[in-house]
């Protein structure tokens, strides 16, 4: 054994006793967290689980009646309608989210006077109490009283009873969302938009490309990875939408707001049936995982993470 | 020196305490060892939907008991409304229900039928509390809402005020029109005649509405009750809504909105409901609870007074329900809890107990000069008494807050969408016998 070699060895022996011991350390760092999270996550995950096989009224012990409440759930018409209903939701809350946080986050990233003073304004809605907005939103969306349909009617249109209707509350309650939600993703769009180097865009600029161009060629594809995270972060919360329903229409009229969420949120906490609740968001969980698993594995064919 | 196993005790209660936020542990607290008086006492723990009423109920019902009954301690936890099943749902699951506590009527058939909530017919035979001759001291009447299984079981809670529907109208709007005051000879077609006179439009849109319609069971469960209908039977088992009699009812009920154009759409109701509606100013006539009372002092800038509801095909009445203790079935002192639940509504308990609008349930209580307070509004709130003699107990049966939901929900498309009323109560009941038969 040379000398080389046994110094190295030693050298290595004592990296790795240091490694262990620093991994130690971090995990002792982490064990609140880390035990916060198997106690109060995981362990009523878990539960969630077993309690989806079971009757449980809360106040009796639980009985199990195997895979009973996942049959109910495909055999009756109300979960299927909560179900359409929460895609119709995702479906054009989603997008119109993204493309007005693009557009207001495109505006704001130019250098105008006054541009933070609007970016505040814009994030303004986040950082306001949902139950207090959709309040407020349900004032406004008022048939007789209400300043939305006073306005149309300036303009020579005759406004829809907006929460009253089966066919506009949702779209109501899409409007009164993509307000409330926008900032996050306008923000993280914007952080986005600031990443992109100027000197491509000199560069692009310099080669004769206009402004249509140097979006679409330099700024979308280098956006792309900040577009991504802000689809899979939108669609998982727009698939656990839940306050504005509750307050605003508490489902109705008719079932026409009824998304998943206040449907595991009524049959749990009002209704006493938590096995048939707990199926509901196991199955909407699935839904969720699916969605981002799909979102995750396209993700290679339209994001760039350089030109 | 507190020994290892006491401090330990301690550790954990306060713990559990502080984890819990505002959650109440009765059961922990005697064990916690908190002082000499819990030792030699019986503590009956007991819960009440409320916020700042403890000091009125502490001087009015509390300490008048435990004089009376030295050996008892009460411990008041007032819980506020938005939350309060969730927590007396919580602490029943986790076996530390409160001896004697508020429920709403709509959970009776549930906890009776679920072994939550006591049956207390042994001690109204011990204590011939509530019989017949109790007829002149009680409106007994109430108590037909608290049985299981229907309305001629076993009583599972004491009530101790009831509240029902009365009609309220503008008397500023009926001025104004040169309109005669609305009386309790009223009918439903009257309403629907009136609220046409009272309607105002400008352009396409209407300025002041004559009535307010809605499927809400305060607004629409009277009428079909006066028109010979009915929800469920009077066993509670079956839902019989689909009846001849209930389709005229409701209909008449969606005609006020989409025909005659009186009413409007419910989704005018923002956050306050039809009351907060009411309260602007720009309605003539409504049917709604006896607690709109208390919203109506507060808000409406005009003059407003109540008669009863109007006369239906059948016969005039109203739907009525009480507010009441019910005794957990776990509790160690059953006896002490119901002396306590009786004396809550011994007949000299103070007036300022009782909430604005809301019954005594003691008749004295209710006929005083105190509770009929003739120097406030409404002026004719004798209405509400002459309601209750005629009234019938709002039929809330098993899982009542589920059915009533679905119920609800297929009305709604007769009310907004035009769906013929005779499919949408087919559909609601169909909804409600399934949701009362489910295991």
């Amino acid at each position: 054994m040379t000398y080389q070699t046994q110094r190295k060895s030693g050298w290595l022996t004592v990296t790795r006793r240091r490694k262990v011991q620093e991994a130690g350390l971090a995990y002792l760092f982490l064990l609140p967290t880390l035990i916060g999270l198997l106690l109060f996550t995981m362990g009523p995950v878990i539960a969630g689980f077993l309690i989806s096989f079971t009757n449980w009224n809360i106040f009796l012990p639980p009985q199990w009646v195997g895979l009973e409440n996942y049959q109910t759930l495909v055999s009756q018409e109300l979960p299927h309608k909560v179900f359409w209903n929460t895609l119709y939701y995702t479906a054009l809350n989603v997008p119109l989210n993204m493309i007005i946080a693009l557009g207001t986050a495109l505006l704001l990233n130019m250098r105008l006077r006054g541009v933070a003073f609007y970016r505040a304004v814009y994030f303004l809605p986040v950082v306001s109490s949902t139950v207090a907005a959709s309040l407020i939103w349900t004032w406004l969306y008022s048939p007789n009283f209400g300043p939305i349909n006073y306005f149309l009617g300036l303009v020579g249109i005759q406004g829809p009873p907006w929460l009253g209707s089966t066919t506009w509350a949702m779209p109501a309650i899409i409007i009164m969302s993509v307000w409330k939600g926008f900032g996050t993703n306008m923000l993280i769009f914007l952080a986005g938009l600031q990443g992109i180097p100027q000197e491509l865009q000199e560069a692009s600029m310099i080669d004769g490309a206009n402004r249509w161009q140097r979006f679409w060629r330099v700024t979308w594809p280098l956006l792309s990875p900040t577009t991504f995270f802000v689809l899979v972060i939108s669609s998982i919360a727009s698939f656990q939408v839940f306050e504005q329903v509750f307050v605003m229409t508490n489902g109705g009229p008719a079932y026409a707001t009824t998304v998943l969420g206040l449907f595991i949120y009524l049959n749990a906490f009002r209704y006493n049936n938590m096995g048939y609740a707990a199926a509901v968001a196991y199955v909407l969980f699935a839904l969720i995982l699916a969605i981002t698993l799909a979102q995750l594995k396209l993700q290679g064919r339209w994001t760039h993470y350089e030109l | 020196m507190l020994s290892r196993r006491k401090f330990l005790t301690l550790a954990a209660g306060s713990i559990a305490g502080s984890a819990l936020a505002a959650c109440v542990t009765p059961g922990a607290a005697p064990g916690a060892g908190t002082g000499a008086a819990t030792d030699t006492k019986t503590v009956l723990y007991w819960a009440l939907q409320g916020e700042n009423e403890g000091e009125n109920l502490t001087r009015g019902v509390i300490k008048p008991f435990e004089e009376k009954n030295p050996t008892v301690k009460i411990n008041l936890q007032e819980i506020p409304w938005e939350g309060y099943y969730d927590k007396y749902q919580t602490l029943s699951a986790g076996g530390q229900a409160p001896d004697i506590a508020f429920v709403s009527a709509a959970w009776i058939q549930d906890f009776a039928k679920l072994g939550i909530a006591m049956n207390l017919d042994p001690f109204l035979e011990k204590t011939g509390a509530f019989s017949e001759k109790d007829a002149d001291k009680y409106f007994l009447k109430t108590l037909d809402g608290l049985r299981y299984p229907g309305t001629k079981g076993a009583l599972y809670a004491v009530p101790y005020e009831w509240v029902t529907i009365v009609f309220y109208y503008n008397t500023d709007i009926f001025d104004a029109a040169g309109e005669a005051y609305p009386t309790n000879d009223w009918t439903y077609e009257k309403i629907a005649e009136v609220g046409k006179k009272l309607t105002k439009t400008e352009g396409d849109k209407i300025t002041q509405f004559g009535f307010i319609s809605g499927w809400d069971y305060s607004i629409l469960d009277s009428s079909l009750y006066a028109n010979g209908g009915s929800i469920l039977t009077d066993d509670y088992t079956k839902a019989v809504l689909d009846s001849p009699e209930n389709e005229a009812t409701v209909q008449w009920w969606v005609d006020q909105i989409q025909k005659n154009k009186i009413a409007p759409l419910p989704a005018e109701f923002t956050e306050g409901g039809p009351e907060a509606l009411f309260a602007t100013g720009k309605v003539a006539m409504a049917i709604l609870g006896v607690w709109g009372i208390q919203t109506f002092r507060e808000q409406a800038k005009f003059k407003w007074d109540i008669v009863m509801l109007p006369k239906g095909s059948v016969t005039q009445t109203a739907v009525q329900w009480p507010n009441q203790f019910a005794i957990s079935s776990k509790t160690k002192v059953p006896d002490e809890a119901f002396n306590f639940a009786m004396f809550a509504i011994r007949p000299d308990r103070p007036a300022d107990t009782v909430g604005i609008g809301k019954v005594p349930v003691i008749k004295a209580m209710a006929n005083s000069e105190v509770w009929l307070e003739a120097d406030k509004a409404p002026a004719n709130k004798k209405a509400i008494l002459e309601t209750g003699a005629v009234a019938v107990p709002l039929q809330m049966g098993f899982r009542w807050t589920e059915w009533r939901n679905a119920m609800d929900q297929e009305l709604q498309l007769s009310y907004v969408d035009n769906r013929p009323v005779a499919e949408s109560l087919a559909k609601a009941n169909a909804a409600i016998q399934a949701i009362l038969d489910r295991k």
